[in-house]
This record gives C-alpha cells, structure tokens and sequence, in this order.
C-alpha cells in the first residue's frame, strides 16, 4: 500500500474505521486485525472504486462489509465457551476507551446484531436515512423505524448495565 | 444515565486519545505466514501421496508378474519423493524473522528453484516412465511376457509410448507447471498479489 495512498484516501477516514471496527471487535488484537483488513481492502478495492460516487460512502460500506464478514467469519469458527469464559468488556485489558460512558455505549451496542450495529453506527455518525440506506443497500423507508427501536434496545441495556 | 446516545456517541470522541489508528507495518504478516503454511501442508500432502503411489504402483506390477518393472517404476516415484522432501525441508529453513515481504521473497525464490529443479528431473523422469510403464503393461498383459515383447510385433504399442515419451521430454517443464497450477494455482496467485502490493508499498 502506497503511503500517497494511505495519506490521502485512508488517513482522513481513520476515525469513521476505528469506530466501525471497535463495534465487532472485544480486544485490542482483533481491533487492529480488522482495521489492518480494512485499509488493505480499501486499497485492493479502490479500482473499483466509482469516481462520480462519494469516497466516504465507500469507506463505510467496505469497512462495515470487511467488518461484517470477519465478525461472522470469527463467530462460526469459535468454539461455544461457558458463561464463565466469556470476556468481559469491562475488564482493564479490553477497555478501548477512557471515556466511560463510551465504553459502556460501545459495550452496549456490541450486543446488536451486525446488521444493527451498521444502522446504529451510521446514524451516531449523523448520517441521512437516505445515506444510511444508500450504504447499507436498503429501503430509507424503514430505517427510521428501525433505528428507533434499535436506540430503545440501547437504552434498556444501557440503563441495565448502570443501574 | 442521564446522557443520550447521541450525546455520549459526540463526546466521547472529543478525548485526543479516543481515535487512534493502529500501525499498518505488520499488515501482511499474519497473510504471508498462511499462505506460505498452506503451501507447506499441501506439498507435504503431496509427497505423502507420491510415496504411497509408488507402493501401490510397485506392488500392484509385482502382483502382475513384472516385479523388475515394478521395482523401478517404485524407485522412480520414491525419488520424486525424496527430493520433494529434501526440498521441504529447505522451504521449512526459510528464516521466519525476516520482514514479511522478505520472507514471501525468499519463498518465491524457493519456488522457481524447485520448479527449474523438478524442471530438469521430469525432463527424463516422464519419458523413462512412460517407457517403463508401457513396458509394464505389455509384459503384464501378454501371455508369454518378454518372449512376446522380443519375438512379436510389439512396435504398434511401443511406438506410440516412445513418440508419448519425446513429447512429455521437451514439454516437462510446461507440464509439471501445468500440475502445479492445477494444484497450488490459487496460493501461486495469492502470493503473486502480495508481492505485487509489497512492491507497490515499497514505490
């Protein structure tokens, strides 16, 4: 991967890949697997890549797919484990954020379904219904709804966790 | 909770420290290392497979009454063996603390290596055994053997194995890439996309 590549195509949408990456990720070593799988994706991808389409909506729709795909990818090949080895994410070693209440949100939003954790992460990153459904491949129609109920899923296991 | 989504979702990531992007430097590590493993257990496959062949091919034309034959058809496929098996034991040398692009370097290198080498063997190696294995067959299904061989018009079988044997002589090399694209076609590609995208790093 060329650094011009890396420097003005991945650089300016590192944090919108951190972010996605960080909500199909537990610890720090799978975080950077991904991210790493990300942006040589994004670099394989970019002949691909549309120049009347928008760049940023690229970046989420291969991260959340590479996202997506290595999260299913790691979920079959895992071997069921008892309720008492499952990490925790709010041990030390996992914790990604200093910031509490991020944590705990990211904690909270790990417990969607893939597809739940794309719709939410689109819309905390103030995207239009319309974009959101553009980069998911869905209908705008429903996605409203959807996010409701996904904020109110949010909400129960947020207040769940604190209280 | 006090908070909204929204709210904690903004503010959180106004911390310097929340968006950090890992380093890319060991981006092909865990890749180069798979394919070049993959590779491994499929050639080590291989050979096992090839030593089991020339048991089976020895003591099936034993079984047949051709045991001379069945000794060197056996003997010539454990050759092919023996030097896969001296050549994986250099493809296990290769020097695991190397950077990554060195490291698929050194295994690409191995590979030409090994294909010139096997390359140069098969270019007698196929024609012998073709000759051998139309001997084989036509003593094994004879009723007289070698008499019939030497004493009846065998040249109608034995000229087209001969003509076979020239034709697989000057195109060994071709052929025995051919086999290894039908076997190891996809890790060659792999690894020729991430030579191409080191190369393209190091511009």
């Amino acid at each position: 991967m060329s650094s011009d590549f890396y420097t003005t195509s991945i650089d300016p949408y590192a944090a919108i890949i951190i972010k996605i990456c960080r909500a199909y990720t537990h610890t720090q070593e799978d975080f950077e697997d991904y991210y790493q799988e990300v942006c040589l994706q994004l670099f394989r991808s970019k002949e691909n890549f549309r120049k009347e389409a928008n760049w940023a909506t690229w970046v989420y729709r291969v991260a959340l797919n590479v996202c997506m795909t290595l999260f299913k990818k790691k979920k079959s090949s895992s071997k069921p484990l008892n309720p008492d080895q499952l990490p925790s994410d709010h041990s030390e070693h996992n914790q990604a954020f200093e910031d509490e209440p991020l944590e705990l949100l990211y904690t909270a939003i790990r417990q969607l379904s893939e597809v739940d954790r794309a719709v939410i992460l689109l819309y905390l990153e103030e995207k239009s219904y319309q974009e959101i459904a553009e980069i998911m491949g869905t209908n705008p129609n429903n996605i409203g709804v959807r996010i409701n109920r996904i904020k109110e899923r949010l909400k129960k296991i947020l207040h769940a966790t604190v209280y | 909770m006090q908070q909204s989504i929204e709210n904690i979702w903004k503010e959180g990531f106004l911390k310097e420290d929340a968006l950090i992007a890992p380093k890319l430097n060991n981006l092909f590590d865990q890749k180069s290392i798979h394919v070049v493993d993959t590779f491994k257990r499929r050639f080590r496959i291989n050979i096992i497979l090839v030593a089991i062949g020339s048991l089976a091919i020895g003591g099936g034309f034993a079984l047949a009454g051709v045991p001379v034959l069945a000794t060197c058809m056996c003997l010539m496929l454990a050759m092919i063996a023996f030097i896969g098996r001296k050549e994986l034991d250099k493809l296990e040398d290769l020097e695991l603390g190397v950077s990554s692009y060195e490291y698929l370097q050194a295994f690409n290198t191995w590979l030409k290596d090994m294909i010139s080498l096997f390359g140069t063997v098969y270019r007698f190696w196929y024609p012998c055994f073709i000759l051998i294995f139309g001997l084989a067959m036509f003593v094994a299904n004879t009723d007289n053997g070698w008499y019939d061989l030497m004493n009846r018009d065998s040249l109608a079988v034995m000229l087209p194995m001969g003509l076979l044997a020239v034709v697989m002589s000057l195109f060994s090399k071709q052929v025995f890439e051919w086999d290894l694209k039908t076997i190891y076609g996809g890790l060659i590609t792999k690894l020729e996309e991430l030579l191409a995208d080191f190369e393209e790093l190091q511009a």
